[in-house]
């Protein structure tokens, strides 16, 4: 190790690296045609099955496109929550060699709208359970959209639509002959565009290429040696890019996925487990508090369990060992990783045995780097720690995106090499998260340099919720702060702060809602009689958490 | 009519979450009311953390253990699968 640069040069021991998310699916689809791949509202559809859905859908993707020679710089939106559909629909965006665009129907249909316009989406993919949002969504929106409804009876009400775009339902789909994958998907081609909490109020997109997302899975086959046999969790939001570690690298290894129906949510997630046989588990920490809030972490409680794997935020240390005796013939990895990274860089493996040194820090380390991958500490002018100390962590390799999706100022502050000769030849990007390197355990997370925060496993960006409060409560002086924070240390939600509003709190909640996605929304909004400045005039939000700590505040 | 002391217990435990709910059906603009077949979570009504913040209130409220072994992934949650989960006995 050189400096604070960490490197992991191993060659991936798996023989089988392949170069797109569509050629992970095709091979097993070819070994294991008649082989499980996915169960969601509770059926069961086999590799061929799902790729005859998804050939029905890309057949007519690219039909409507027939006309248009520049088809190929378009994108498609999924406006879709976890159904059969909805993996058809991902797979049928991947065969016509276009990247997929998740529209996440609980989000504010201003805000899909804002992806809507932002994106180059021509076609979108409705489910069963996101039609009743097409319309507002689609609504005034400025150019014409195919919008694909497989889920859709013939006879749909189309006077209840938006006039201008070009509906087609399920009879027509059924129809239409099923369309040949792509054959020239290059590594730098688009796979998907996700869009995440961006500090000036606007979502910023990140475009993450098949060579990225194949990095990504032949890493995470070459770590954890899926096979036919293993039954993966679901419990992710095609909006959230953890989804697509569970997809591929199940369907990379003829493995069955597993969706839990968000009926009975977290609790009944321990039956969810059990019956299903879940051999691979994947949540954000904060799903695991809850299950432990629950008393669902009893030891033995899920024999079947061989990875349990998180991220999205910092999992906590007691969580983990919970966990650990949870699912006793388990292996418990932390991983990290920002979206514009691809899912995840990092990881740790938790070794078995307690271990003073280790157990007593508060949260588990984030670890090394994947195969192929580089990380360095950096200070504020991106010049490399000495060993050893604290730094900004960037990322460099192949899983690095090429930069945010037309905002090429955002691109050029955040996708910045590290100032020295060690990082030239690649790609890097400079996280914002402060870590350390211990010698033994790899990276340790210390926290944000900046304001935003997770919640439950969501990036918000506490500034883009404050420019939300604003314009809801008419007034400059808010702030949103993570609160309240559990027993863990993670943060359960956010509430909002105001000096003065002549707007109720309730009237402040829903005009929030209106812009942002639910976990984004303050759940109490509270009046802060003397605002606290710091030396320079600003808010000083060090002060305002005190108050709510000391319940120094009132509610609206 | 007399009521044994699980089924009086379940009735406190019913109007306990059914209390619970209240704040959250206006602000969801819930306007059908529930019995004891809503889906909880399905129609938007609450949402993951509600959920626990119900089950550690009722908990707390009630002296009574929610086991979530009781839970089938599949039903889902209703007013009813949710009283029975807290044991009553």
């Amino acid at each position: 190790m050189e400096g604070s640069i960490c490197d992991n040069d191993a060659a991936l021991s798996c023989n089988e690296a392949l170069p797109s998310l569509l050629a992970l699916f095709l091979a097993s689809r070819r070994s294991y045609q008649n082989r499980p791949a996915l169960w969601v509202e509770g059926r069961t559809f086999t590799y061929s099955e799902l790729y005859d859905a998804a050939g029905r859908l890309a057949g007519v993707i690219r039909a409507a496109r027939s006309h248009d020679a520049g088809y190929q710089r378009y994108q498609c939106g999924l406006l879709v929550n976890r159904t059969p559909t909805a993996y058809a629909a991902v797979l049928a965006s991947l065969m016509v060699g276009s990247p997929y665009v998740p529209l996440n129907p609980r989000f504010p249909c201003r805000r899909l709208r804002d992806v809507l316009l932002s994106s180059a989406v021509d076609t979108i993919v409705v489910d069963h359970r996101s039609s009743a949002v097409v319309g507002p969504v689609l609504d005034s929106l400025p150019r014409p959209l195919t919008v694909l409804m497989p889920d859709a009876e013939t006879a749909v009400d189309y006077a209840a639509l938006p006039r201008g775009h070009r509906y087609i339902p399920r009879g027509e789909i059924e129809g239409t002959s099923p369309a040949a994958p792509t054959a020239d998907c290059s590594a730098e081609d688009g796979a998907y565009l996700l869009f995440t909490s961006g500090s000036t109020g606007t979502p910023k997109g990140v475009l993450i290429s098949h060579g990225n997302a194949a990095a990504y899975v032949n890493n995470a086959r070459a770590r954890y040696r899926p096979g036919p046999e293993d039954r993966f969790s679901q419990l992710f939001d095609f909006s959230f890019d953890l989804s697509v570690h569970d997809m591929f690298l199940a369907w990379s290894s003829g493995a069955c996925l597993y969706c839990a129906p968000e009926r009975a949510g977290v609790a009944g997630l321990g039956d969810f487990i059990r019956r299903c046989g879940l051999t691979f588990w994947f949540s954000v920490p904060a799903t695991a508090a809850f299950m432990r809030q629950l008393r669902m972490l009893k030891p033995c409680s899920y024999p079947t369990l061989r990875w349990r794997l998180f991220c999205g935020e910092a999992l906590p240390m007691g969580l983990a060992r919970a966990w650990q005796e949870a699912a006793p013939n388990s292996i418990v990895e932390n991983l990290y990783g920002p979206t514009e990274a691809t899912v995840a860089f990092t990881a740790y493996r938790l070794p078995r045995q307690r271990r003073s040194e280790l157990d007593e820090l508060p949260t588990v380390p984030i670890g090394m780097p994947l195969a192929g991958q580089k990380v360095m500490l950096v200070d504020d002018n991106g010049k490399p720690m000495p060993d050893g100390e604290a730094g900004e962590l960037c990322l460099g390799g192949s899983q690095v995106a090429a930069g945010y999706w037309r905002a090429s100022g955002q691109s050029a502050s955040r996708f910045q090499p590290p100032q020295c000769a060690d990082a030239e030849g690649m790609r890097w990007y400079r996280t914002g998260d402060r870590a350390v390197m211990n010698r033994e355990h790899g990276l340790i997370f210390l926290g944000r340099i900046d304001r935003q925060v997770k919640i439950r496993g969501h990036r918000v960006e506490l500034m883009e919720v404050e420019n939300a409060m604003r314009v809801a409560a008419a007034t400059d002086m808010v702030a949103a702060l993570p609160w309240p924070i559990g027993d863990d240390g993670l943060a359960l939600g956010l509430v909002g702060l105001v000096a003065r509003s002549q707007k109720t709190a309730a009237e402040i909640i829903d005009g929030c809602g209106d812009r942002l996605p639910d976990y984004m929304v303050p759940s109490q909004i509270y009046v802060v009689a003397n605002w606290p400045l710091n030396g320079n005039g600003k808010t000083d939000y060090t002060s305002l958490t005190g108050l709510l700590r000391n319940a120094d505040v009132e509610l609206q | 009519m007399l009521m044994s002391n699980s089924s009086s217990k379940s009735e406190i435990i019913r109007s306990t979450i059914l209390e619970l709910l209240t704040p959250r059906l206006s602000r969801s603009g819930f306007r059908n009311g529930v019995d004891a077949s809503t889906q909880l979570l399905e129609v938007g009504l609450i949402d993951s953390k509600d959920l626990l913040d119900i089950i550690l209130e009722v908990e707390e409220r009630c002296a009574v253990e929610f086991d979530a072994e009781r839970i089938d992934f599949e039903s889902g949650l209703t007013l009813g699968s949710l009283i029975s989960a807290f044991a009553t006995s």
